[in-house]
């Protein structure tokens, strides 16, 4: 039977827990539980009850004297203590594993305590914008709030990819990297900008963080290569340092930042040290990389070249004869020829490791505090000489003074780091490229120590046979050089990439935050916060001689580069904050304040084409010195230089909420804000400014019935917001200076009334919780409208002009669950769902001045993104087949069964094939305990949106994808699809009965993808599984340890895509869901030791 | 004390509050012209409009986008801008280059030379000429120096006509004025002509009155991509040269009109180039090599026509070796596994390409260029044209300073004299002229016997007054053609008008019926897409025609094609040229 708890009691516990916490803001104020009488120095013996949740007798529950830990006693089987020797007034500190425990004052009569579960978000405090604290019950917007245990579980060396599947319309899309792991995508609730970002705000113990989004492959890259996804700062954060992180999800829960808060805010809550006896957490995890799924490739069909000809082979393809028809001599004259069938990337990639390791210390007293932590991450990946080091190091001192009147707080975090050759996506430079399309026919192990050999006149990147030996190098005698039989454009061998070409980037962050709060008088409290965000990043990369950037070793001596780049970032607020209770009926909390920011940065960047005037492979710029009479590249030593850069912005903010007799809250947010970017078009008319603005209200609904045996809470919220994102800070419309020339340009269409863009959004949602707290859900509908998006459109006379134009629509409903379940004493599982549905709806695009709408297209030649009225946001457009007027695909050479070919409609990318985008995404949890062993799982999901593999297009053109290998099959069975001279042949796949060449129609489809190409990304994984136990008191009292077991990324239960249908080489808008020669996914085994004392 | 600590944060926010906006203004680049706080932003002409060094600076830059072979003064690299321009286009149909590629990472599909809407026949409409040339046009007068007026005039005469050329309209008026505002105005191609004729006159007229000097010149020209060498007198050769081409061009449709501008342009006191000028043309000083140079041996993009392989092998023209190169590897025959002897082979336009090139697979080894032709100058109008246009002109029996045949015989030892520097074999123009036959070649693709086709060229080299016109005519034109390599605007525009050289048609024609395979491209088509369905409606009126390959510029008169051969040997006449005459 239930029992329902007296709300009156469960207030106290809370402003108890609140006061604890050491924070404010709480809509209530205490009510005193009992007069507290002066505390009376004699001794006696405490006893009293402690009871679970359900008012079930607590056996085995810790009550211990706080500030005395040797004092302590357990509950017995009816729940009863008795502690002898105990003064009057001295606090009670009960707990139990699973609840969240509770300090009480002995007053000499017996005591009965209630305790909660440890999960209880009734009563939470949560962190929202500017670091206010609020009571969950009193928000009018939709926050979800994630614990610490939750990040470390099963970590990622980007803390926010453990967010995956946790939270309702929340969607990380990692990239996939290597080692290192790189920046990840985070969208909350849809994307809307086409070329501002879509991630949220990211606020750090109440600063708000750039992202640092590192650069990004773009669309051009995702299909040549050449370039690598570098990471974010956000990714640099040590993940044991976190102690929760709350989502605000809409831009209504984040009004008060203005700014940039657009997309939502994740407001992540470090540790602080606490007070009593010095803590110690020792975790390490060692985990073991393996490809979780290995690209197919048919493993028929071999090489199409003349073997036993002398030299190189050419493209490396499938088009050749069946593997294992070859003769002994032709065998002999490679040495890598196999008769038996291998998949070179099972024979490439390697197991990757990663090595956690960490310590943190904390403690003080009542009045100081510390916390410290160190970090070390060791990473080697799955592409040979991929590796990743960081260390963390974090240092919290925390100050009260003039009797707690004024608290201080610091802290310092610096984040040392460095990755070596992170994998290049793409095609070029990339070790994947000519991985991929190595035929089964090949054995990639002979490689392994034959990537190389020494240079002599024999090496045709030594003595390349054309006049003038126009590619050739002299100097490489001596020099390392290439082994390999295949070039084409961008062919390497797989190891002299991974080998040969060495890439790095260092970086140093150091983050200090310093933080002074006083209570002014009564309630009336002021802090401010200062913070300074100090990065600098080093990159080198040498490439050796003979590396083909495109064509045959165009690289002709090595190629050096190096840069560096720092940035400081300063944040400055200061708040006024009040908050009262009028009797005992009317809350009120206020907040004023201002802040401000700025940025600086600076990068220089300096390479070197070291080509035959120098000493090959010597990697320094003054390998130049010499002159390069014809070079056709011009200079081979360019520098550049990024100026200084500063940007600035600066708010006014207000905000006030107030609750009415605990059943209504209202709430609502102003803010006023300057940018620097828009500063260069006031010219004579003072600053321009901005303001954004919410406001909310909630109703407790179930206070309204009166009290409902199963309801503990109904709320029903609703919220609505106007919130900015300013243009981009630089100068428009100006005219330039070229260096070279000393010409300068025209001036370019100017920058007609630049705003902000603005996103008004709606929100409602219910709160529900039932059955004493052990299952809630909420259900919000959003709808939230970009508009003033931020774009480069072209003019009539083909210039790109910058305009605050049309309008994007989400809207979608979230749902999230929990519930728990108590068993037994030692059974219990604890289970959450969540699911989102998002509608993206482009409702306006820019409209040229005459009225015409205008379509934006982002991407590469390969395939468009565009973004058109009445579609969506990323929706995918391809070339496909030109067809006559019966909807038969038209042929080049009709009948001339050698030659003939199917025609591919050009340059209209007129075929939609879908969006990248889910519509509906889910994760579902489970905590299964059973006493100290607990089993834990992940599922995540998402339903809809397309995924395209640019590299299935182009095994279809190098005949490696199984289709090209069972049409070539089928027809040699088959006399009717053998034309005279032995070509292979297939039927057209329009039903005319047509047939053409088996190699000509996919050298055809494959030459870009098209709807062949695409695939439907819905899916469902078991994201993670953790089976851990934790030994209790193994080393005396209060030192535990845990240790686990882990798998990440374990399996799919379904899915219809030949690649990871969350692929993502790239954090650039519009282009996840897009697959050119990526790493494939990864599946990680962890053993985690927790160690505490 | 609580006063104190009021007090203290008092203090420390009004001080944060005094300094809370940054700087106004951003942090000036130096490289960038005026101040933020002078931008007006209401005002979109620019400072050259008030200031003359910076008009002279915008100038500048206008005119490497003539024709932009590396001279790009910003941003990306110029081989790239060449083959939108050129090389994946008019380079085709010319018969000069075959492009060796179909696909584009950059750029996209061109299974074939006719692809209809790939992304290079929008190619050449790149307007930054115009949009930096703007303020001499409309200010420089204002500013005291009506010189860069002139030179303004010339470079968008330059580009305008070639433009109208390619597509038979172009907004003009509208392109000149910077309107950013759709619709555009198209304005036919014969007002266009008629504009630039008045507008060269307007030009010479100007410069032979202020005559700016070389310091002035310098002002505008680039020393290392100067067209003028500092003396003023070659612009107005520019300005003459360029009318007398255009008076060529349209004397099918009005001969009265052409005769009278060729004489002028011809008798004018400062006149066309003439003997001992060197070309329009940007000549390799700073250690750029030509740009055709990288996109055919660095990215192996285009590799030599099949038209101009054969016209040369047809007339045992030593350029051939001097122009060209091959990689060593061997070519063989698909079908019959034939190992082709060693040559320079082209590419016939038009074959299906789906593999990237390398240097040893598939059209890998044909003809490259040369690595002595490397550093070659990168012209805008060659000598050599002017004397053959005046040959022609003559032949027409017009006032051009000379007979036809001394004109001709002019041209073809020019070819050898001029290209001379790039070999070390003599070349011999005497014997080449001496060549009264020549042996009809037909060209084969060592590679793929099904692009065989015969020869077409029949002519010989040397002068015979007794020759009909048409065939004097075509002596001239072919003999131009190779001349004139690498002009391929001017050798398409003239293949035309006139039907020579005999190129060779595409080998596959995706836009047929709109294009016949004959008669060749008659037009560049745009693609007309959503966002530019507006700027494009009025195309089509001042075209005459509807906007595709097949529709005829308005020099090009349909009147004229009366004339059958029998090609192919298909025992039907099929047309294949105008007459002339």
């Amino acid at each position: 039977m239930l029992t329902p708890i007296n709300s009156f009691q469960k207030l106290t516990l809370s402003a108890v827990l609140m006061l604890g916490a050491g924070a404010f803001a709480g809509a209530h104020a205490a009510p005193a539980a009992a007069p507290a009488p002066q505390a009376q120095a004699q001794a006696s013996e405490a006893k009293g009850t402690v009871l679970d949740e359900e008012g079930e007798p607590m056996i085995g529950a810790s009550v211990q004297v706080v500030g005395n830990p040797t004092k302590g006693a357990a509950t017995d089987l009816d729940g009863n203590f008795v502690l002898p020797g105990v003064a009057s007034g001295t606090m009670l500190r009960i707990s139990a594993v699973g609840y969240k425990p509770v300090e009480v004052k002995w007053e000499g009569t017996p005591i009965s305590v209630q305790l909660a579960f440890d999960s209880e978000e009734l009563q939470e405090v949560v962190v929202t914008a500017m670091g206010i604290q609020r009571e969950a019950k009193t928000l009018t917007y939709a926050t979800q709030t994630v614990k610490a245990d939750e990040v470390t579980r099963i970590k990622s060396n980007n803390f926010v990819n453990a967010l995956q599947g946790k939270a309702a319309g929340l969607t990380i899309t990692p990239n996939n990297s290597g080692a290192g792991g790189g920046a990840s995508k985070i969208t909350l609730r849809g994307s809307t900008s086409i070329l501002g970002t879509n991630q949220p705000l990211i606020v750090i113990d109440g600063v708000p963080m750039q992202d640092g989004m590192g650069d990004q492959v773009s669309a051009d890259a995702i299909v040549y290569g050449g370039t690598r996804s570098r990471d974010d700062l956000l990714s640099t954060i040590n993940p044991e340092d976190i102690d929760n992180m709350t989502i605000l999800k809409g831009p209504n829960a984040a009004a008060l930042y203005g700014s940039a808060a657009n997309n939502g805010v994740i407001v992540i809550t470090t540790k602080t040290g606490a007070s009593g006896q010095v803590k110690v957490d020792i975790s390490s995890t060692t985990s073991i990389d393996r490809i979780a799924t290995y690209p197919k490739t048919q493993k028929l069909f071999g090489l199409d070249a003349d073997v036993t000809s002398s030299g190189r082979l050419g493209d490396l393809n499938g088009w050749g004869p069946r593997i294992g028809t070859r003769s002994a001599d032709e065998l002999a004259s490679r040495p890598y020829l196999t008769s038996s069938p291998r998949n070179a990337s099972e024979d490439f990639f390697q197991t990757g490791v990663t090595l956690n390791n960490g310590i943190t210390l904390s403690g003080g007293t009542d009045l100081s505090r510390t916390y410290f932590s160190y970090n070390n991450t060791y990473q080697t990946g799955v592409v040979p000489e991929n590796k990743f080091l960081r260390n963390n190091v974090m240092l919290k001192e925390s100050f009260s003074l003039f009797n707690k009147r004024v608290n201080i707080s610091t802290s310092l975090n610096w984040i040392n780091q460095r990755t070596d050759n992170t994998p290049v996506a793409g095609r070029a430079l990339s070790a994947t490229y000519a991985l991929y399309r190595t035929p089964a026919e090949i054995d990639m192990r002979y490689y392994r120590n034959h990537y190389k050999h020494t240079g002599t006149m024999a090496d045709e990147i030594v003595w390349d046979g054309t006049p003038g030996n126009t590619y050739g190098n002299y100097k490489l005698i001596g020099q390392p050089v290439q082994t390999w039989d295949f070039d084409g454009d961008y062919l390497n061998n797989p190891y002299w990439v991974a080998n040969m070409i060495k890439d790095q980037v260092k970086r140093d962050r150091l983050l200090g935050n310093i933080t002074l709060g006083v209570n002014i008088w009564k309630n009336l409290k002021y802090q401010t916060r200062f913070s300074v965000d100090y990065v600098v990043t080093n990159t080198l990369n040498e490439m050796y001689a003979n590396t083909s950037t495109k064509t045959m070793h165009d690289v002709r001596g090595g190629r050096y580069s190096s840069s560096n780049s720092r940035s400081s970032d300063v944040y400055n607020d200061h708040m006024l904050t009040w908050n009262d209770r009028f009797s005992d009926k009317i809350d009120v909390s206020v907040a004023l304040g201002g802040n401000f920011t700025r940025h600086f940065s600076r990068s220089t960047s300096i390479s070197t084409e070291i080509d035959t005037c120098g000493l090959p492979n010597a990697f320094v710029p003054q390998n130049n010195k010499y002159s390069r009479p014809e070079n056709p590249n011009g200079s081979a030593t360019g520098a550049s230089d990024s100026w200084n850069y500063h940007d600035w912005s600066s708010a006014l903010f207000a905000t006030a909420s107030v609750g009415l007799f605990d059943k209504v809250y209202v709430d609502g947010s102003y803010r006023l804000e300057w940018a620097q970017s828009f500063q260069q078009f006031t010219q004579g008319s003072g600053y321009k400014s901005f303001d954004y603005y919410s406001a909310g209200v909630n109703v407790l609904l179930d206070r309204f019935f009166g009290p409902v045996s199963w309801l503990d809470q109904l709320k029903w919220r609703g919220s609505w917001s106007v919130v900015g994102n300013p243009i981009p800070n630089t100068l428009f419309a100006r005219q330039t200076y070229d260096f070279a020339n000393g010409t300068v340009s025209a001036r370019p269409p100017l920058f007609d009334d630049p705003k902000p863009e603005t996103t008004t959004a709606y929100e409602t949602g219910l709160d529900v919780w039932m059955f004493n707290n052990k299952f809630n859900f909420d259900l919000t509908y959003y709808n939230s409208t970009l508009k003033n998006q931020f774009m480069y459109v072209t003019t009539a006379n083909g210039e790109s002009k910058p305009v605050n134009t049309g309008k994007i629509r989400n809207y979608g409903l979230e749902f999230s669950a929990s519930y728990r379940w108590v068993i037994t004493n030692d059974w219990s599982w604890r289970t959450g769902f969540n699911v989102a549905w998002n509608d993206n709806r482009i409702l306006e695009t820019y409209k040229t001045e005459s009225g015409a709408p205008y379509e934006v297209q982002v991407g590469p030649s390969a395939f468009k993104v565009k973004y058109k009225e009445g579609g969506r946001y990323g929706d995918l457009y391809v070339n496909s087949f030109a067809r006559d007027e019966n909807g038969y695909i038209k042929l080049l050479n009709e009948g001339d069964y050698a030659n003939a070919a199917p025609q591919m409609a050009t340059g209209t990318y007129d075929t939609f094939v879908g969006n990248t985008t889910s519509p509906v995404t889910m994760g579902w949890n489970n905590t299964f305990s059973w006493r100290n062993l607990t089993l834990y799982f992940l599922i995540d999901g998402r339903i809809g949106g397309k995924v395209m593999s640019l590299t299935e297009s182009d095994m279809d053109l190098f005949g490696l994808s199984q289709r090209t290998a069972d049409a070539r099959l089928a027809a040699m069975k088959n006399p009717d699809l053998q034309a005279q001279d032995g070509t292979l042949l297939m039927y057209l796949p329009d039903g005319s009965g047509r047939k053409v060449s088996v190699r000509k129609y996919y050298e055809t489809i494959g030459g870009w993808p098209m709807e062949d190409h695409v695939y439907d990304a819905t899916s469902f994984r078991m994201r993670d599984i953790s089976l851990s136990y934790e030994f209790p008191d193994l080393f005396g009292k209060s030192t535990g340890l845990t240790a686990q077991f882990s798998v990440k990324n374990a399996f799919f239960i379904y899915k219809d895509s030949p690649v990871d249908p969350d692929i993502s080489m790239t954090a650039s808008n519009g282009l996840g869901g897009i697959d050119n020669y990526a790493l494939p996914t990864t599946r990680s085994y962890a053993i985690t030791l927790k160690l505490n004392f | 004390m609580k006063t104190n600590i009021f007090a203290l944060a008092l203090a420390v926010a009004a001080s944060t509050f005094a300094t809370g906006c940054g700087d106004r203004f951003q942090e000036e680049l130096p490289w960038m012209v005026g101040s933020q706080d002078q931008m007006d932003n209401n005002d979109e002409v620019g400072l050259g409009a008030k200031d003359i060094t910076v008009l002279e600076k915008e100038l500048r830059g206008a005119i490497p986008f003539m024709l932009n072979y590396s001279h790009e003064p910003t941003g990306t690299w110029a081989p790239h801008k060449y083959q939108y321009q050129r090389s994946n286009n008019v380079d085709n149909y010319a018969g000069y280059w075959t492009t060796s590629k179909g696909t584009f990472t950059f750029g996209g599909p061109m299974p074939s030379l006719y692809t209809p809407d790939n992304d290079y026949l929008g190619g050449p409409l790149d307007n930054q000429l115009f949009n930096n040339s703007k303020n001499a046009i409309y200010y420089a007068e204002t500013l005291g120096k009506p010189e860069w007026r002139a030179v303004a005039l010339i470079i968008q005469a330059y580009l305008g006509h070639e433009l109208v050329d390619f597509y038979g309209a172009l907004p003009f008026n509208d392109w000149r004025k910077m309107n950013r505002v759709p619709p555009l105005k198209w304005e036919a191609g014969a007002d266009i002509y008629a504009q630039i004729f008045t507008e060269l006159d307007e030009a010479i007229a100007i410069l032979k009155e202020r005559q700016p000097s070389a310091s002035e010149l310098e002002k505008i020209e680039d020393p290392n991509k100067t067209i003028s060498d500092g003396d003023w007198v070659r612009w107005v050769k520019f300005a003459n040269s360029i009318k007398l081409r255009m008076a060529m061009n349209i004397v099918n449709v009005d001969p009265t009109t052409a005769q009278q501008k060729a004489e002028e342009a011809v008798a004018d006191e400062i006149g066309v180039l003439t003997d001992g000028d060197r070309d329009i043309s940007y000549v390799s000083k700073d250690g750029h090599s030509n740009c055709i140079y990288q996109i055919s041996v660095g990215w192996d993009d285009v590799r030599l026509g099949a038209s101009l392989e054969n016209i040369l092998k047809h007339f045992n023209n030593p350029l051939l070796n001097v122009w060209f190169d091959g990689y060593q590897y061997p070519i063989v025959e698909k079908n019959t596994g034939i190992t082709a002897e060693k040559d320079i082979y082209g590419i016939r336009p038009g074959i299906a390409m789906i593999n990237t090139t390398n240097k040893q697979n598939n059209y890998g080894p044909f003809g490259i260029v040369h690595e002595n032709y490397r550093m070659a100058d990168q012209p805008f109008i060659k000598f050599a044209e002017v004397i053959f246009l005046r040959a022609e002109g003559a032949l027409r029996g017009w006032a051009m300073g000379g007979n036809a045949q001394e004109l001709y015989e002019k041209g073809v030892r020019l070819m050898f004299e001029e290209n001379q520097k790039y070999t070390t074999e003599t070349l011999d123009a005497e014997k080449y002229l001496a060549q009264e036959e020549c042996e009809v070649v037909d060209y084969t693709d060592p590679l793929n016997y099904a692009h065989n086709i015969k020869g077409r060229v029949s002519i010989g080299v040397k002068w015979n007054d007794a020759d009909d016109d048409e065939l004097k005519l075509e002596k001239i034109i072919t003999q131009k053609y190779i001349a004139n390599f690498p002009m391929s605007a001017e050798a398409w525009t003239t293949y035309r008008r006139t039907g020579y050289p005999r190129l060779f048609p595409v080998y596959l024609n995706p836009m047929k019926p709109d294009v016949d395979t004959e008669l060749q491209l008659r037009r560049m088509p745009i693609k007309v897409t959503t966002n530019n369905a507006l700027e494009m409606a009025g195309l089509e009126q001042v075209l005459g025609g509807p906007q595709h390959g097949g529709t005829r510029v308005f020099w090009d008169n349909s009147d004229t094609w009366t004339r059958g051969e029998d090609i192919e040997n298909s025992g039907f006449p099929v047309v294949v040229a105008p007459n002339n005459f």
